[in-house]
């Protein structure tokens, strides 16, 4: 009871003062902008809720602000559920908010986690049904606006990078009303003639509200049914729509997408030339192997009219190599008019043949030196063997000289 | 390639999926040298085919920025 005659201490004013503020004051909902917004190092939120005339000193404990869906900010405006405390210490009043909502797009973030539960429930956003991107792509849609920025960042990125990729756009408005449905449909162009390897999806930055038409039901399902593969790419990296979780793969940013889907056309010519030098080196090894084991039937059978067939075709060979040293350029059109003549001596003289018949061919591993005389070779040496069907590998036992 | 229909439609990535496949087979070395020339002949035609995709594919789309 408040009595008018007693003389209060500053202690016992304030406990009336709370006590009157917080057993008459139930939770209320405020509405406001939010100004000087903070995020104490103990997680604790600490802000001031104010419209044009009064100011209302707000603290949202850590527990509560663990399950905020947006980031605030200053100047957003904000509905709070909350419980006006007093402070006795510095006498002041603050309320202490459970729960806060941004306004007007309240709405949206429920949506979203409507509609992002609903579709990851129904799978839609499972891995195994993700298509897989082409590798090496030579006609790229895009579904963004013929007006933004998205479209000729794409350009740009593929012009530098793969002057090679053909960039068919389908222009559709990325916000406001219609927009869904015209990505959608754009989405099903694509899909039902023109000739593209993959499509990229996607808006620059924005809004939760300007970024909406990928978050709506009809275009995770136009995605979901594409059967190009779909990149999604919106707004900037922070940003998450529904699109991106549908989508075959998600990219950071429209230019992203573009790196991500082509790559490089001069790695590209430089692979395809590597592993062009890789076969003509590897041939060249193989027929310079075959000219040293033809040296070797030289020396171990010693038929003059073999010989002498030999070596027209050794020449054959070693001129083939001296040339594809020269000219890899015109190895091609010299290996097709040798071919023939290479073959024919490959039947008349395959050295499997000879290994048919129960020769076996025995080098030294560590050199490839292939053994003629057991003085070549010592104890313990690691020998290869040749024989006709398959290869083996063994340690020399004993050598002996004898015949 | 077997013929000529095979050769044009042959795509870009099976060309070079094969031409890799090619490098691994005259890698591992144990072909007949008869058998290693046709993989290597074949290898060869693939790689300029790839190579003339590529560049034809961005002749053909600088033409069309040329046009524009």
């Amino acid at each position: 009871m408040i009595n008018e005659n007693k003389i209060y201490s500053v202690s016992d004013a304030t406990t009336l003062i709370k006590s009157v503020l917080e057993m008459n004051i139930p939770p209320i909902w405020v509405e406001g902008e939010l100004s000087s917004w903070m995020r104490a190092a103990s997680g604790h939120l600490y802000f001031n809720l104010k419209d044009s005339s009064s100011l209302l000193p707000t603290v949202m404990w850590k527990q509560s602000a663990l399950s905020l869906l947006f980031k605030p900010e200053d100047g957003m405006k904000v509905r709070a559920l909350g419980k006006i405390t007093v402070y006795e210490k510095s006498g002041k009043y603050q309320m202490i908010a459970s729960q806060l909502q941004p306004l007007g797009i309240g709405d949206l973030y429920q949506e979203f986690e409507r509609l992002k539960k609903k579709l990851s429930e129904e799978g839609l956003f499972d891995d195994d049904r993700k298509k897989e991107i082409p590798r090496y792509p030579f006609r790229i849609g895009v579904v963004t606006s013929a007006k933004g920025a998205v479209i000729s960042d794409i350009i740009n990125v593929l012009n530098r990078r793969a002057p090679h990729v053909k960039v068919i756009l389908e222009s559709a408005r990325v916000q406001g009303e219609g927009a869904a449905e015209e990505i959608v449909n754009a989405i099903e162009k694509f899909n039902s003639g023109a000739e593209v390897d993959l499509l990229i999806i996607g808006r620059g930055g924005g809004s939760i509200e300007d970024l909406w038409a990928f978050n709506e039901e009809v275009v995770a399902r136009a995605i979901a049914a594409s059967e190009l593969p779909i990149i999604s790419a919106v707004g900037h990296e922070t940003d998450y729509s529904i699109s991106d979780f549908v989508a075959d793969l998600r990219a950071p940013t429209p230019s992203a997408a573009a790196e991500l889907a082509a790559p490089r056309y001069d790695d590209l010519l430089e692979n395809i030339s590597s592993l062009e030098r890789t076969i003509f080196n590897l041939i060249s090894d193989q027929l310079r192997d075959f000219e040293r084991i033809l040296d070797e039937y030289d020396t171990v059978y010693s038929w003059e009219q073999f010989n002498k067939m030999l070596t027209e075709e050794e020449n054959k060979i070693s001129s083939l190599i001296e040339v594809m040293k020269l000219n890899e350029d015109h190895l091609l059109n010299i290996f097709e008019l040798k071919a023939n003549s290479i073959r024919k001596m490959l039947d008349s003289l395959n050295p499997i043949s000879v290994l048919e018949r129960g020769y076996s061919i025995v080098s030294l591993e560590r050199n490839d030196t292939i053994i003629r005389n057991a003085n070549q070779i010592s104890e313990n040496d690691a020998i290869k063997v040749k024989l006709h069907v398959g290869n083996l590998t063994a340690t020399v036992r004993e050598v002996s000289n004898e015949f | 390639m077997s013929s000529d229909k095979n050769k044009i439609e042959l795509t870009f990535e099976d060309a070079l999926e094969r031409l890799n496949e090619i490098v691994h087979k005259l890698e591992k070395g144990d072909k007949k040298l008869e058998d290693s020339i046709q993989l290597f002949e074949e290898g060869v035609k693939l790689s300029r085919f790839c190579k003339e995709v590529l560049k034809e594919a961005a002749e053909k789309v600088e033409g069309l920025k040329k046009e524009e």
